[in-house]
Parts: C-alpha cells; structure tokens; sequence
C-alpha cells in the first residue's frame, strides 16, 4: 500500500497562536463551559490534511453513528453516553507525559508533540470486540512519528499509553469507581512501529469529537478497539509487558494482543462475523487481522495466536 | 381497602383481548421498526434487547400476581394467562433474531453456542421449558392434567424466570445495573413464595399436631 502525502505541511496551518486565541476568544464569549455542543462549529475544527491511499472497498459508517455510538466507559457505559456527557471533558489545555525508556522524557503540550508532523486521511476499518465494526475516516499520522521525537532507546521493548482520569469532567468514574482507572494499554514496540499504528487527532475532515478520544488516540486497526486507546495523556516506553485494562477487568476475555481473529473465539461470543454499525441487518464475515494481514501478519509468525488472544 | 375494590372492579370489565392486543403492540412496532431499518445504528442487537427485555418483564409482571393477590388484594389473575402467553411471544421473536440475524439459520453454530455459552444454555432453557408452558395454557390442558398436575407443571415458571434473569446477568461485557435490578425483583417474588410454603408447612404442622 502506497502512502501519498500531499505538500501541505503542519506549519502552513492556521498559526497556532492565533489559533488557540480563537478558541479562547469564543470560549470566553459564549461561556461555553457548561454548554454541550457536539460536532458544533466550536468545538470541532476544520482540519487540513492531505489524502492517502489508506481505503477500504465498504461503505464510510454515517458521521452521526460514529460520533453517537461509542464505548468510552469514563462518561457512562451506555453507547449513547459518550455522546451525551463527554462535552464535560476540558481537552485545551492538553499535555502528554512522555517518559521511560525515552532520550527525550518530559510533559509535552499537545502543539510541541504535533510540531512538524503532517495530517493526513486515512480509512479503516474499525472492528469492536463486541463483535461490530464501523468504516471511519481517520485524520492523523502514524504513532512512530511521535516515538521518533521521543527517541526511543534500545532496551524499550513495549509503548504503554495511559487515558485521562478527571472524575469531575467524566461522570462514568464516578458511577463505576470499583473499576481499576485510569484506563491503561499497551502495544509492543514492533507493533507500535508499524506504519498502521496511527495517532488520530481527527476523523470526517474535522478534529476529534469528545466522545471519540479528543484530542488524541490511538488506531491500532488490526486489534479489537479496546486498544485504540483515547483521550492519551501518557505514553511510557518499557521493557515489561505493560497492564491492559480490558485484561485486568476480564483476563480470560481479554488478552494483551487482541489481534482481530475470526478463528479465535470469545468466551461467550463468536467472533467469526461482525455486525456492520449504521449498515441494516445483514451481517458480514469478519478476515483476519481486520484484513490487515498483509501489512501485519509477519508480526506474528510463529506466535500460537490461540494462546496469545 | 377502596383502591384495590376500585381496580379489581375495573380489571373485571376490562376485556381479555383488549390486554392482548395491548400487550403485543410494541411486538408489532418493534418488528416492522427492525425490517425497515429504523432501529438506529445497531438494529439487530437494539431489536433482540427490546423484545427481550419485554418478554422479561411480561414473566416478572405473571409472578406479581400471586403476591399482589395475596398482600394487597389486588386482583389481576384472570390476564396471567395472556401475560405469560404474551411473554413467550416476545421470547420466540428475541429467539428467532438470533438465529436467523445472527446465526443465518446455522443450526450447527446455534448448538455450539448452546453447549459453550451459558447465557445462552440458560436462555434455551428457559425459552424450551416456556414452550411446554404455552402448549398447555389452556382449559383442555387443565383438564387432561387435572388442575394439581398442572399447577405443578406450571409452576415451571420459577425455574424460567430464574434462566431469563441468568440469561441476561451473563451477556453483559461488564455488572450492569438493569439485570441486577431484575435478580433482586426476581428474588423477592421467589422470596415470597418460598416463604408462603415455609408458612403453610408450619401451620399444617401445628394442626397435625392438634
């Protein structure tokens, strides 16, 4: 697959000072603290961005049915709850905490990690454990951009990513407080390396809406989207395999890989096929490693995938 | 005392059918909703939820009768009937969404998520003893079997109950509220009854006695 990026870089966007003056400037105007827009001209930004040959031969899941049914347990484990309560979550200003086996440690603002990296498009398939999937058009870059500017060093061998915990902006903390936040996962660096490994900073042309990880996430598309871990205020790099909270919740449902995989049952659920979100009633046959196999499969030779679910 | 003279009189009135028909209209919106793609981003598991759901609720409602009767003299036993019947309606239209939308009709995956999911053993269990239970909901059963064969039979529905709450406690990735607001419903009915017999064994100790 042949990445295309276009000539519009970073720098040639909206002055990043400028740019956050307007937030604030409008912030301050319509006191948009307690106000709940989602998807609205405030809170989601055009981005600019260039297209790639990342594409799949399915329909683009309906904005409304990406941006309304999601899994994001810290505002509520409904799927409309995300929508509904994420608008509490203050993403301006965000820092990542970078760290470990890094040259380069330290608490990155979110405009110093994105300095100089372009945007662009890509389309995934998105493949959920719960057994549905959806086609999302990504904007973002690949995760190695930002390990390069970590500099990782030889010892690292796995990326662990750690989502915000804020109780008084996610209303799903303090519903479910026996539940061990903040949520954690992990990638082995291989894994992280991986042109695929994208970090989203957007989808459907604009930046991320709250409820999808703003303002940052991961895409892992080959693995179940438990892993495509939102809302990162923390990338460790490590030598041991980090905790993942979906296998702390559920060891024997949930494994550190979670590689799609049509021959790998869960316990209580086939995972042979997939329901298609915003796409009728008809179901589809789920491929292996989410049809990413040709770009990943190689990570795995010689790995019992029954075993390392 | 009023109340319950008040509403027993009206539930008198109220005819049989009217219940039914009532009863089975969220079934009939429902299903259409489903064919005409109408139920949102996830139909077939919103449909499959919703008639369950109802159909859980119908068996809850049938075991309130008893207990309603005896408490507060509230009396609706002549709709337990429809209400269980009903009930089975929604369980066989949750049950045939999953194997026609989700199993294709796939006999062979439907008997291997019976023998390797729980949830799903209970399920079937439920719904299949709710079979036997509707085939003889009628006079002529009652008297083939004579009523205390019957009753005995049909006292089945403890069992159900209890597999349609463990149906839906199994299914969920995490605890969620709404099943374990039905197991603590579930087992206060079941508490009551259980304590109604203790009562009786005792009482007829007593006059055995004497």
């Amino acid at each position: 697959m042949t990445l295309f990026r276009g000539n519009i870089k970073y720098s040639e966007i909206t002055a990043k000072a400028d740019f956050l003056n307007r937030r604030q400037i409008i912030a301050g105007a319509t006191g948009l603290g307690a106000a709940s827009f989602v998807g609205g001209p405030v809170q989601a930004r055009d981005l600019e961005y260039s297209t790639t040959d990342y594409a799949v031969n399915a329909d683009i899941t309906p904005k409304k049915d990406a941006t309304s049914f999601n899994n994001f347990y810290e505002f509520g484990t409904g799927k409309n709850d995300p929508s509904e309560n994420a608008s509490r979550m203050k993403i301006d200003p965000w820092a990542v905490q970078i760290s470990g086996l890094v040259d380069n440690p330290g608490n990155y603002s979110l405009e110093d990690l994105l300095s100089g990296i372009a945007l662009e498009e890509r389309i995934y398939r998105f493949r959920c454990v719960e057994a549905w999937s959806m086609v999302v058009p990504w904007i973002g870059f690949s995760l190695s951009d930002i390990l390069k500017k970590a500099g990782v060093q030889s010892s690292a061998k796995y990326v662990a990513f750690q989502t915000l915990i804020r109780p008084s902006e996610m209303i799903g903390i303090k519903r479910n407080p026996k539940f061990p936040w903040p949520y954690v996962e992990g990638l082995r660096l291989d894994e992280a390396m991986n042109p695929l490994s994208m970090i989203a900073t957007g989808m459907y042309g604009e930046s991320l809406p709250n409820q999808n990880g703003a303002p940052l996430r991961l895409v892992v598309p080959w693995k179940y989207g438990f892993k495509s871990i939102k809302s990162i205020v923390k990338i460790t790099l490590t030598e041991a395999q980090p905790q993942t909270t979906w296998n702390i919740l559920a060891p024997k449902e949930y494994g550190f890989y979670s590689n799609v995989n049509p021959g790998v049952d869960h316990p209580r659920w086939s995972q042979a096929r997939e329901r298609i979100i915003g796409g009728g009633i008809f179901k589809r046959d789920t491929p292996m490693f989410n049809g990413y196999g040709e770009e990943v499969a190689n990570l795995y030779t010689g790995m019992n995938l029954n075993k390392n679910y | 005392m009023g109340v319950a003279k008040v509403i027993n009189s009206l539930m008198r009135k109220l005819p049989n059918w009217v219940v039914y028909i009532i009863l089975v209209l969220p079934a009939v919106y429902l299903t259409f909703s489903l064919l005409g793609n109408q139920l949102g981003p996830d139909p077939i598991r919103t449909y499959q939820h919703k008639v369950g759901e109802f159909g859980l609720k119908l068996i809850i409602i049938g075991l309130f009768v008893t207990p309603l009767r005896d408490l507060i003299n509230i009396n609706f036993f002549k709709f337990r009937r429809c209400i269980g019947l009903v009930a089975f309606l929604y369980v066989c239209l949750h049950f045939l969404s999953y194997l026609i939308l989700d199993q294709s009709l796939n006999f062979n995956e439907v008997w291997k998520d019976i023998v390797k999911r729980p949830y799903i053993t209970f399920g079937i269990m439920s719904a299949g003893i709710m079979f036997f239970l509707s085939l003889t909901s009628n006079n002529l059963s009652i008297k083939k079997l004579g009523p205390i064969y019957w009753k005995r039979l049909h006292q089945l529905v403890y069992l159900v109950s209890v597999g349609a709450v463990m149906h839906f406690l199994l299914l969920t990735k995490t605890w969620q509220i709404e099943p374990v607001i039905y197991s603590i419903i579930l087992i206060g009915l079941l508490g009551y009854r259980a304590l109604k017999a203790c009562h009786k064994r005792i009482l007829n100790k007593k006059s055995n006695i004497s």
